[in-house]
């Protein structure tokens, strides 16, 4: 035993491999244990393919759209329908793709239609850029009916004065306006004459009309997109070109409000107009106009890119970029240690310490589970950044993209995270989406036959070192230990790696791999690769303390045995909620718009929609007013709740007073 | 300019509050006229109301400001005649939505000839009765519907008449068709009463109880404070068909019935007895002129 362990040292530290020691794996020829039963994918019910549906820019999954559509069929429909998921879904995985309604030929109607999208390298600019298309139409809705608005009533301005014109109270053009039900009705010449007699031609004056001529061209020339760019350097490029427009654009609008209202002094408002310039929109004004996407892939991402991306997120532009990553298990170009994952992490650190960036990094797998982050971030209104790995690298063999980005994930070689700049309540930072984020790797647990026929349930981490087994180039930093040569020398990859090195090694790493046979064999691993895990688990650590969600090493780890597919729920922090009682609330819907509390204090008490009073902001003034608004109002319904600020003069007094409306 | 028969485009309507607001309410804080103008700026931007289309008449009283607060077509008449007006205006107009807001004294008072012959006419409008029990722009007189006792500048022994009940007036009056009560502190019940009238075709007469805080500021009080002296009709099974039972509840102060208390959609509207069901030369030109000159909503 002795020599075995000698050889698998050797192996472990320097790759050396002997007739009599480990032996060498082939690319592909293992799997790691855990994704064993999920070789064929196919044959398996879970979130892939979505939907992108058509109508109103929604992602669903197609087994839930078959699972709704099923609700009262008989057992006859249902097998013929899943029967027809099951071979979408393999035609998807073969690249076939199309329209839904064309693939689905089952006499049972599904509730929506759209492109079909599998877990592969298109998937992330897909999802993304779907739903960021649905987010600027709904977004660019207002405006654009504003500007509609604005066009029409500068147009009827025009139509107006035409009408009062001689041309205008010409026979010919009454005629017109008035329809041919009224053509026998009047007499069309007559009624020119009277109108020439009766109304004098008052045109607009001529600057006037040129005026509202030009602000017409320029609300009609708005463009509403789609913006989407292949390189930051088109997208930067674009923004600075059109940001004079967007200027010009906002000024119109203004001055286009005056001119429809009648309000437009040009004494006044000829010099507002010609000397504001870039001050007339605030990053908070941009927020209303069509946002960029910029779509860059992560391997291209090199340094003068990467400063373009920089500069592009610092800016406070409206762009959503997506760095979707195929391939994580790249070597660093810099040499020495492999560097996995590298570019992604750089990038990752860039984005987080900007500070005002909505950052969200996932594998293509958990993008649907993840789907109200992206949303959250494409809705944001500054910069924001979504790093995906797709999974589809190629060089992990017959291993779908699907379950390669979910082992990424897995594995924390490619973490969920998200950074959210505008969340409250502390929870700014999440690690939401990742399995079990309190420990170092997720814990499932592994059933298997062992040589007795016994079942053995065995908990198993799926650690980085199993991510890497996963990829073909990489072969040669494993070699299989034939059962007959396993001691207790060899320890699991998780062991090693958390256990405090000293000095001389003297036990060898391994992982759990399963054959085209699904037989179990012990896998030792190359000391290269414990070192990448152990840099990827430091980064691990470091999210980890970012949210405070980390077990100390020293905590016992076994947990109750888990069933593999449920997964525990993150043991994230929530924010803490205040009592209702202590808030200051207003029961709006009694409100009876008296304008009682609104005189107190306009900016903590406002109208809502329907002029009914709520509480703005309660920052914007003191408990007394709370107090005296809720004194003052009609139908007692403000509550002051309790004192927010300690050193607010004459609190004792006020307390009392609250006392009857609390 | 193409030859088209319309010279003005008309975009698709949709109203938010904003555009049936002119100028700052002047009422005083916490009056009760507040919560009406909410509650029918509410209903003109549900109802998605042109402008151009919507006419509210008043007479004289703090009630009759109520137009100069409306960003629509508005008559600020004088005192007791905002009834006759509207009805002119229903009659020349016919594709007017016209509102009436009038007051105690301005209705049940100087205006009380008009008030019944109105409800007899059963002409197509809303009327909406803001009932402070007081006359309170001209500072603290006693109305017709003060209560008994009450104390003003008129009456400084306490007025020694029973008040007079709008409710059972109006129900008392032949080709009556819709009348309801509502009260200004109960903000849900007065918008759908309002929405109630609107949609009925007919004289739609609402009193409306509205708190004055600076002549009478503790008069509803008692009611305020206790809902159980609110009776909500929608929620007693009260049939507004049954013109009984709603003189019966219109009788009563304590507690007070809010709510549609009679409707009938059958009762004769004068438009359409007044009107001739044939084919009119003068109609056709009126209503081509109309139609014409309601294009023309914009002033260069």
């Amino acid at each position: 035993m002795h020599s075995d362990l000698q050889a698998q040292l050797a192996f472990h530290l320097t790759g050396q491999k002997t007739a009599a020691g480990p032996q060498p794996v082939d690319a592909f020829e293992l799997i790691p244990g855990l994704l064993a039963r999920y070789r064929d994918l196919t044959a398996l019910r879970y979130d892939f393919p979505l939907v992108l549906t058509s109508h109103d820019g929604g992602i669903v999954p197609l087994s839930r759209l078959v699972d709704e559509a099923l609700a009262n069929e008989s057992e006859r429909a249902r097998k013929q329908a899943l029967r027809r998921e099951r071979e979408i879904r393999a035609m998807l995985a073969g690249g076939a793709g199309g329209l839904l309604s064309k693939l689905w030929n089952v006499p049972i109607a599904l509730a929506a239609d759209g492109e079909l999208a599998d877990c592969d390298a298109r998937l992330p600019a897909r999802f993304v850029g779907h739903a960021w298309r649905a987010i600027q139409e709904r977004k660019a809705r207002p405006l654009r009916e504003r500007i509609e608005r604005l066009i029409a009533r500068l147009s009827d301005i025009l139509a107006v004065d035409f009408a009062r014109s001689d041309e205008g109270r010409s026979a010919q053009r009454l005629r017109a306006s008035f329809g041919a039900a009224y053509e026998q009705s009047f007499d069309f010449e007559a009624m020119s004459r009277l109108l020439a007699r009766a109304l004098p031609a008052h045109p607009l004056p001529e600057r006037r009309r040129r005026r509202i001529e030009s602000l017409l061209q320029r609300l009609r020339s708005q463009q509403f997109g789609p913006f989407v760019f292949d390189s930051c350097a088109a997208a930067l490029s674009a923004y600075r070109e059109r940001l004079p427009e967007l200027v010009a654009l906002s000024k119109a609008i203004a001055a286009a409000r005056l001119e429809a209202d009648g309000e437009y002094v040009e004494d006044r408002h000829d010099a507002f107009f010609e000397g504001c310039g870039d001050g007339l929109l605030a990053a908070e004004g941009l927020s209303e106009f069509p946002g960029y996407l910029v779509r860059l892939n992560g391997a291209e991402l090199g340094m003068p890119q990467n400063a373009q991306l920089a500069e592009m997120l610092a800016s406070a532009m409206p762009v959503k970029a997506l760095v979707q990553f195929d391939d994580i298990l790249d070597r660093s170009p810099v040499g020495g240690r492999p560097g996995f994952g590298l570019r992604s992490r750089a990038l990752a650190g860039m984005a987080l310490g900007l500070a005002e960036v909505y950052v969200l990094q996932c594998c293509a797998a958990d993008l649907y589970q993840l789907r109200d982050r992206v949303l959250k971030g494409l809705e944001s209104p500054g910069a924001a950044l979504f790093s995906v790995f797709s999974g589809a690298s190629g060089e992990s063999g017959e291993l779908a993209p699907y379950l390669v980005a979910a082992a990424a994930s897995e594995s924390r070689a490619f973490p969920a995270f998200s950074y959210d700049p505008a969340a409250e309540g502390g929870a700014l930072f999440s690690l939401a989406g990742n399995p079990q984020p309190q420990l170092d790797w997720p814990l499932r647990e592994l059933a298997y036959e062992d040589a007795g026929h016994q079942r053995v349930l065995e908990e198993v981490a799926f650690t980085l070192a199993d991510f890497v087994a996963c990829d073909g180039r990489y072969a040669g930093w494993f070699a299989r230990v034939p059962k007959e040569r396993c001691n207790g020398g060899m320890i699991p990859v998780r062991e090693s790696v958390t256990a405090q090195p000293s000095g001389r090694p003297e036990t060898v790493p391994y992982i759990l791999m399963a054959d085209g046979h699904d037989v179990l064999h012990k896998v030792i691993v190359a000391e290269e690769l414990i070192g990448e895990t152990r840099r990827s688990l430091d980064f691990w650590r470091s999210l980890q303390e970012r949210q405070h969600v980390r077990e100390t090493p020293a905590a016992p780890v076994a947990e109750p045995a888990k069933p593999v597919a449920a997964a525990a729920a993150p043991a994230v922090t929530e924010p803490q909620k205040q009592p209702p009682s202590d808030a200051p609330c207003i029961e709006t819907a009694r409100c009876t718009s008296c304008d009682e509390c609104t005189r107190i204090n306009s900016r903590m008490f406002a109208y809502d929609a329907n002029k009914q009073a709520y509480i703005a902001d309660v920052e914007a003034g003191t408990y007394r007013e709370l107090v005296e608004a809720a004194e003052s109002c009609q139908v007692s319904i403000i509550h002051p709740g309790k004192p927010r600020n300690p050193a607010e003069p004459g609190l004792d007094e006020l307390i009392e007073r609250a006392e009857p409306f609390l | 300019m193409t030859d088209t028969a319309c010279l003005l485009r008309l975009y698709e309507e949709k109203y938010e509050l904003e555009d049936y607001q002119s100028g700052v309410p002047r009422w005083c804080s916490g009056c009760g006229d507040n919560a009406i103008l909410a509650a029918v700026q509410r209903l003109c931007r549900d109802e998605a109301l042109r402008p151009e289309k919507t006419v509210f008449v008043s007479g004289i009283g703090c009630s009759s400001r109520f137009p100069h607060y409306m960003n629509t077509y508005g008559f600020h008449g004088i005192h007791g005649r905002a009834l006759p007006v509207a009805e002119g205006i229903r009659m020349a107009r016919p594709d007017l939505h016209v509102f009436v807001n009038t007051g105690d004294g301005d209705c049940c008072s100087i205006g009380a000839a008009h008030w019944l012959h109105a409800v007899r006419y059963n002409m197509h409008m809303s009327v909406f009765l803001h009932d402070n029990q007081i006359y309170g722009l001209t500072k603290m007189q006693a109305s017709p519907t003060s209560p008994k006792g009450t104390k003003s500048n008129t009456t400084p022994r306490g007025s020694s008449l029973e008040a007079l009940n709008p409710l059972t007036v109006t129900l008392g009056v032949q080709n009556v068709s819709f009348v309801a009560q509502a009260v200004d502190w109960m903000p849900d019940v007065l918008y759908e009463v309002v929405r109630a009238a609107f949609h009925h075709q007919g004289f739609s007469f609402v009193r409306i109880l509205q708190r004055c805080p600076e002549w009478l500021p503790d008069r509803f009080d008692p009611w305020m404070q206790d809902p159980k002296r609110v009776l909500r009709l929608d929620k007693t099974g009260h049939d507004p068909a049954n013109l009984e039972s709603a003189r019966a509840l219109a009788s009563r102060d304590d507690p007070i019935p809010v709510g549609v208390l009679y409707r009938n959609p059958q009762a004769p509207c004068y438009e359409d007895l007044r009107r001739s069901q044939g084919l009119r030369t003068p109609e056709l030109i009126r209503s081509g002129l109309e139609a014409e000159f309601d294009r023309f909503t914009v002033w260069p």
